[in-house]
């Protein structure tokens, strides 16, 4: 699978603070695009670990 | 069980305007591309006039052509919200917002995999890659 971003994807930025940098030095506009982006990644994935604990606790 | 899929509509402050759940053929081949299909020929304007083809005026308008276009008959397709915490069984999350500028915005998410964000004109040339 080719990913393509016109911004870069959460996975790219090793400390939260690399991230937050990256985003303060957008405009106002670009940057609710990427923060959008991060939400939704950081979201699924939150909630993807959520539920391998809960198999982890029933197993 | 089919390819379940979200198509949720933002507005340039980040609002979330609808959640469009398709239950089948959620994949990039299948309702990416119809969802390229609708995109690509409309422009978002602000304020219009009648006689004119392919105009969305703002990202109201977007979201209600959306369901237009897609809901044909009973089921398959839902109105429902997009939750913040995603429920397990939506394979793809497509996301499309109105900009400022009057662009539109798509990304395109399979389970907490983020696979594409940019222009309608960008997100063309993502989908042919996958054909």
């Amino acid at each position: 699978m080719i990913k393509l971003g016109k911004y870069p994807f959460v996975t790219n930025f090793k400390e939260p603070q690399q991230l937050e940098d990256y985003a303060n030095k957008l405009c106002p506009d670009e940057k609710k695009m990427f923060m959008l982006g991060v939400m939704m990644t950081t979201n699924l994935v939150s909630h993807m670990q959520s539920e391998d604990e809960k198999d982890d606790l029933s197993n | 069980m089919g390819t379940r899929s979200n198509t949720v509509v933002y507005d340039a402050d980040v609002n979330q305007i609808v959640n469009m759940y398709r239950q089948h053929d959620g994949y990039l081949t299948g309702h990416g591309l119809e969802l390229l299909k609708f995109l690509e020929p409309i422009e978002i304007v602000n304020g219009f006039t009648m006689g004119k083809n392919n105009l969305a005026n703002g990202a109201g308008c977007l979201a209600a052509q959306l369901i237009a276009h897609f809901k044909e008959d009973v089921g398959g397709i839902y109105i429902q919200p997009h939750r913040t915490e995603m429920d397990w069984s939506i394979d793809f999350i497509y996301t499309v917002t109105v900009r400022s500028d009057d662009s539109i915005h798509v990304m395109v998410h399979e389970y907490g995999d983020h696979l594409f964000d940019g222009s309608v004109s960008e997100y063309k040339k993502f989908i042919g890659g996958v054909l």
